[in-house]
């Protein structure tokens, strides 16, 4: 099944921000045991968050406190929206009570078709664990613990025997027959041929007929960012800043990262930042799709949006690990695509050519990131003990556990464990 | 890695961030709390000149001095920005107890110093000696001169010599150091690691100056200090570096006895308690590297310590376990996609310089785990003064602690901290630990770890150079 998101931004009434937050925050500092929202009622989500954007200003045009809830789901979305709004009814329109246009009456279907009015387009998807459902993810994760109980502490004999112990000892469980059933992993990998193939016919259409638009795109950038960079002011970490967002840190094997940033005006900026977007996009689904963003194995789930007409960026980030090793791996990793895609958003440190340099200044960078990050009032993860590559391993040692294999395979099987 | 030879102001760095002062074997540190501090300022005006920098070689006594931030604001009440956040705020938060694994009987409110609710340790004089009574007579003077400069005297934490190089549980201990370029000994190029990974103002592993802590101008009239590349700022983070200190007692038999229970669960044929404890530190007691050798103690020379996983073909841990000690506080070439040189680049952003040293006598005298693993409990207190370096205690320090030691899920691994430190996952209480050896045909695996390190004191000390120091001292 394929995994999506959701993105709904909706304006809170001016005079209910502060209820709002408080009901928010009572709800976000117990996600097991709250009042107002059951989560594990939740069939379809992953990891879902509410965060409110407060009123600013930018560029001289005042811009109202918003709501924003974001989604990661088993797909389609109907269904979803129905999950959400039907097991947890009265908690949703308590908090959407705050918010303009919340629909009078009070029932499933106008609620989701409320959430559906006000969902915005993700420009830019990615996803970890594709195509494993919250359900399978739990499932295989009890799998692998059973497994280990058979093992014990020390099994020998020879791999085979190993492996048809295993077997036998899981069918005598019924709970595990699920296992068995034969197993259609979302096709990925085969993507990556026809990619390549439609890579390199784009790559020279690019080079014969866009080529004079993209020797005036690269003089106009080039120039705005010689202005940047003459502008640029470091950004230090506050240490009384980062005190508020540490105390969040660090309960689960995952974290969360909320990111909001202006976007430099102009239209050459919001369009460059436009066209990186469908371009991560696009690689994101047909290229890195087995959990590992180009050496990055710790992203559940990112999304980057667009909103108040082009004037701000949106960033939602589930990962694993702290907050160091995930802005360090994007440095270390992905400063490329990273640096084009922020290098269009106000304070970014000084870049070249789109994509050179900016998240490479590693320490400056962190402080940046830093300073654009909002509080997350709300952070759910349905599965908060499983790192990524678990989640990924489980899945092989299932699909292992029905194929027939070789010795070296059945080897490379007993590995994972 | 290439990283640029470049010249360094040894006379302005502080010697221990060169050498370890080995030769002077007998050392005390010395924890104070400034009352007064224009008094302390003379009293550190008066010391500054028998600081040890990294030209000279004194071979009687030779002394080093770092700063909390606590201190450092009483020394200088003008402003200074650009500290690490980490300094700034201390090791002992909330936070940093979280992620440090700094719980339960470690937890900062039951630190014998640097916890909450005591004097703030301002200042850590640190004083080597060649013997004991000169060191005593030293250390004995320099309070004196404390309790007339107005510096409380907190505490004094010995160490005695180590010659045999081993830590309390009887592993070779303080091998495998990063090398900086640019110094006399040369090393290779996978463990030359950029001199600004540890000492301000050089560049790092970025290619980029460490950010420092940076003065106005205007209060440095007399330009005792470099110029920033900030424009109207000077630099008093030049030639320092962020130190962090914790003292981690060890407690022996327990260590022992779950090797023993651990040993009972694996059934090894092979196995004595040695072959598992040595497979959880990832080297044999005598500094061996499992995976070099994973069948028996062969003799090892230190110097030429350098090794890969790759290159021992190791991808699996079958020889030195995944979650082993050394492999997780070095990953070398294996992390995270097993493409050697990327992983390199990658751990060599995550060094420290390592410059601890043990308290508390042997359990056993010999110091042969052989012995000690049977020798009962004798009551005293012994242990580890951890100490390293980096310019990044957040990047460095903190994320080797944080992901590598500390993080069940290293290496794709599901349930296993460092099976060393046995530190509980403070993400999800309620778990028993595992510690997984992978073997062939299937993993072995210990149920069941507890901890037998805890933490009974710490600080983020800034060490200056010697013209900041100097700086500090006026009025």
């Amino acid at each position: 099944m394929r995994q999506r998101g959701l993105t709904v931004v909706t304006r809170i009434l001016p005079e209910k921000v502060d209820s709002l937050r408080k009901l928010l925050d009572e709800i976000g500092e117990d996600i097991k045991d709250n009042r107002v929202i059951t989560f594990t009622s939740f069939r379809t989500v992953h990891f879902l968050r509410w965060v409110i954007l407060d009123e600013t200003i930018v560029r001289n045009t005042k811009i109202p406190a918003q709501l924003v809830l974001s989604t990661n789901y088993d797909g389609p979305l109907d269904p979803h929206l129905e999950d959400l709004c039907g097991s947890n009814l009265e908690g949703l329109f308590k908090i959407y009570n705050h918010c303009e246009g919340v629909p009078m009456l009070k029932d499933t279907k106008n609620l989701s078709l409320y959430l559906k009015e006000n969902r915005i387009p993700i420009p830019a998807f990615y996803r970890g664990t594709v195509g494993r459902t919250v359900d399978q993810i739990h499932k295989e994760q009890s799998l692998w613990n059973r497994i280990q109980g058979i093992l014990g502490g020390k099994t020998s004999g020879e791999p085979a025997e190993i492996k048809s112990k295993i077997i036998s000892d899981l069918k005598k469980e019924p709970e595990f027959n699920w296992a068995f059933n034969k197993y259609k992993p979302e096709l990925v990998q085969s993507t990556r041929v026809v990619f390549a193939f439609l890579g390199a016919i784009l790559t020279l259409a690019i080079a014969l007929v866009l080529l004079p638009i993209l020797l005036v795109w690269w003089i106009l950038i080039r120039g705005l960012e010689k202005r940047d960079k003459e502008a640029f002011i470091a950004s230090r970490q506050d240490p009384s800043q980062i005190a508020g967002f540490m105390k969040k840190e660090d309960y689960k094997v995952q974290n969360q990262l909320t990111h909001l940033v202006e976007i430099k005006p102009g239209i050459i900026r919001l369009n460059t930042l436009k066209f990186v977007l469908w371009a991560i996009n696009l690689l994101a689904k047909m290229w890195y799709n087995k959990g590992n963003l180009g050496g990055i194995q710790s992203i559940h789930f990112a999304r980057w949006v667009i909103i108040d007409e082009g004037k701000r960026l949106l960033f939602f980030s589930n990962y694993d690990g702290s907050w160091e090793s995930y802005l360090g791996e994007f440095v270390d990793r992905a400063a490329v695509g990273l640096t084009g895609v922020w290098s269009n958003t106000v304070g970014f440190p000084p870049t070249k050519n789109l994509i050179r340099q900016g998240a490479r200044h590693s320490a400056e960078f962190k402080a940046w990131a830093r300073e654009k990050q909002i509080q997350t009032q709300v952070w759910y993860s349905a599965y908060p003990t499983s790192s990524i590559k678990n989640i990924n391993n489980n899945t092989a040692i299932r699909q292992g556990l029905i194929e027939e294999s070789s010795p070296e395979e059945t080897r490379e099987w007993l590995q994972r464990m | 890695m290439v990283t640029k030879n470049v010249g360094m102001e040894l006379q302005d760095i502080q010697g221990i961030l060169i050498r370890s002062h080995k030769e002077l074997s007998h050392a005390k540190y010395l924890l104070g709390h400034i009352q007064k501090p224009s008094k302390a300022k003379s009293w550190l005006s008066n010391t500054l000149p028998k600081i040890t920098n990294g030209l000279s070689k004194p071979e009687d006594f030779r002394f080093q001095i770092a700063f909390t931030h606590p201190g450092i604001q009483k020394l200088w009440t003008k402003g200074m920005y650009g500290f690490g956040v980490e300094f700034e705020q201390g090791m002992a938060t909330d936070f940093r107890s979280r992620v440090l694994g700094d719980l339960d009987e470690s937890a900062p409110k039951n630190w014998i110093w640097g916890g909450p609710n005591k004097p703030s340790v301002d200042l850590l004089l640190m004083v080597f000696a060649i013997n004991k009574e000169g060191l005593n007579q030293k250390c004995e003077e320099i309070k004196l001169n404390w309790s007339e400069s107005g510096i409380d005297h907190l505490k004094s934490l010995d160490a005695p010599p180590n010659p045999k190089g081993k830590e309390h549980f009887g592993f070779a201990d303080g091998i495998s150091q990063p090398t900086m370029p640019g110094l006399s000994k040369a090393d290779i190029a996978e463990n030359t690691v950029a001199q600004g990974e540890f000492i301000l103002g050089y560049k790092n592993g970025y290619d980029q100056l460490p950010l420092t802590p940076l003065i106005k101008k205007e209060y440095d009239p007399q330009n005792k200090l470099p110029d920033a590349k900030e424009e109207g700022f000077r630099d008093f983070g030049k030639n320092g570096s962020y130190m962090v200190f914790r003292q981690l007692e060890q407690n022996v038999e327990g260590f022992w006895n779950q090797v023993k229970e651990g040993t009972k669960q694996i059934q090894n044929d092979k196995s004595d308690c040695i072959y598992t404890a040595s497979k959880m530190v990832g080297r044999w007691p005598n500094g061996k590297p499992m995976t070099q050798n994973p069948e028996n103690e062969s003799p090892f020379n230190p110097k030429e310590d350098y090794f890969l996983y790759l290159e021992n073909d190791d991808k699996s841990g079958d020889k030195c376990p995944l979650g082993s000690h050394v492999r997780r506080t070095n990953p070398r070439d294996v992390l995270p996609d097993n493409k050697a040189e990327a992983a390199i680049k990658i751990s060599n952003l995550h060094r420290i310089l390592r410059r601890g040293r043990i308290y508390g006598p042997p359990l056993h005298e010999s110091f042969e785990a052989e012995k000690i693993k049977d020798t009962a409990d004798d009551g005293q207190s012994r242990g580890l003064h951890f100490i390293c370096f980096n310019s990044n205690i957040a990047r460095q320090f903190e994320f080797i602690q944080h992901m590598w030691c500390n993080n069940t899920k290293f290496d794709g691994l599901y349930n296993d901290p460092d099976p060393v430190l046995g530190i509980k996952d403070y993400r999800d209480r309620s778990k028993v630990h595992d510690f997984t050896i992978q073997a062939n045909p299937v993993r072995q695996k210990i149920h069941g770890l507890s901890r037998h390190v805890q933490v009974k004191g710490g600080a983020y000390f800034f060490m200056p150079g010697i013209r900041a120091l100097k700086f500090l001292t006026q009025e």
